[in-house]
């Protein structure tokens, strides 16, 4: 069966160009024969997986940190995803992209070790949600909602910003912070996430949907204003 | 879920709804109808505009977010872990 190689639109998905959210800078997509490869690995070619990790471990590497959030485990799921990608080459049957596949490895092999870790005290999403009166209306009447948008400049500049927000990701749940990770900082397709996690489209559009309120409830609170 | 058109009741149309739809309406994913009211609806409601423009701030500030590469000993480790699996591999054959 021909191996689908079909490459992506780097850097940001088919939903990616959302409208005033700057995208990504797109990242460099393998040149060629990454087909010949897979089926080299197939044929147990220790050289053709040592091209294929060359060409994606740095994308593992990266979704496995910011999944597992250190560099041991980060390296125990790099070296589990590979020697997978070796063992079990002739399960991979071409119907969803290569790096789809390679997605699954990683996030799986992150998930397992993010499940086994003693949950520590869990946030309520539901204390950063926002919230609305009876009549569907933003909770406070009008005038309620503070436009913290343009408050965080110096934040962002002083990088301040961004621990406040890995901490907040680290309070998702794992799944949930899978989502986020392939979507907004991966630019990965919801279609190719679901095939990555087993989870529908819709069901994709929703956990990445009420993570960024989550994720909006915690730095508005942070900035000092109300999370509805 | 099924969700309610918000078609034609940009006035009447209430925040929560507004709020289900900004995933869909930032991709663009909304159809033409629904994306005309929805804006129709912002230009009546600041509250909905401040939520717009401070949830379209968390996802920009998420995608600023950067993880560090692989570090160059790191991806030599498991290079060599790699090689050895796969020539231990060969020689048990």
């Amino acid at each position: 069966m021909a191996v689908n190689t079909k490459r992506r639109a780097a850097g940001r998905g088919p939903q990616g160009a959302e409208r005033g959210v700057p995208p990504q800078a797109p990242a460099r997509q393998p040149a060629e024969e990454e087909g010949s490869l897979v089926e080299r690995v197939k044929a147990k070619d220790a050289q053709a997986l040592e091209a294929l990790y060359r060409r994606y471990c740095s994308r593992v590497y990266r979704q496995a940190i910011a999944l597992v959030g250190n560099e041991a485990e980060a390296e125990e799921v790099v070296q589990e995803v590979f020697l997978t990608l070796y063992e079990k080459a002739k399960t991979f049957r071409g119907e969803a992209a290569f790096s789809t596949w390679l997605y699954r490895l990683a996030t799986n092999a992150a998930l397992t070790r993010l499940r086994r870790r003693k949950r520590t005290k869990e946030v309520s999403y539901e204390d950063y949600l926002p919230k609305y009166e009876p009549d569907g209306h933003h909770l406070g009447g009008a005038g309620s909602v503070v436009d913290w948008s343009q408050d965080t400049e110096k934040l962002l500049a002083s990088k301040e910003l961004h621990g406040i927000l890995r901490q907040a990701l680290d309070q998702l749940r794992p799944v949930d912070k899978a989502v986020v990770m392939l979507s907004d900082l991966e630019g990965v397709p919801n279609r190719e996430i679901g095939q990555a996690l087993g989870l529908s489209v819709p069901a994709v559009k929703i956990r990445l949907h009420r993570a960024r309120l989550f994720l909006r409830g915690r730095l508005a609170v942070t900035l000092g204003h109300s999370p509805f | 879920m099924a969700r309610r058109s918000i078609v034609g009741r940009a006035q009447s149309a209430i925040c929560r709804e507004i709020t289900d739809l900004l995933l869909d309406y930032l991709t663009g994913e909304l159809d033409r109808g629904t994306a005309s009211a929805f804006e129709d609806h912002l230009r009546l409601c600041s509250d909905c505009v401040a939520f717009l423009n401070t949830y379209k701030k968390t996802v920009h500030v998420t995608r600023s977010l950067r993880y560090e590469s692989i570090p160059a000993e790191l991806e030599r480790r498991v290079r060599r872990f790699l090689r050895e699996r796969t020539q231990k591999g060969r020689r048990g054959r």
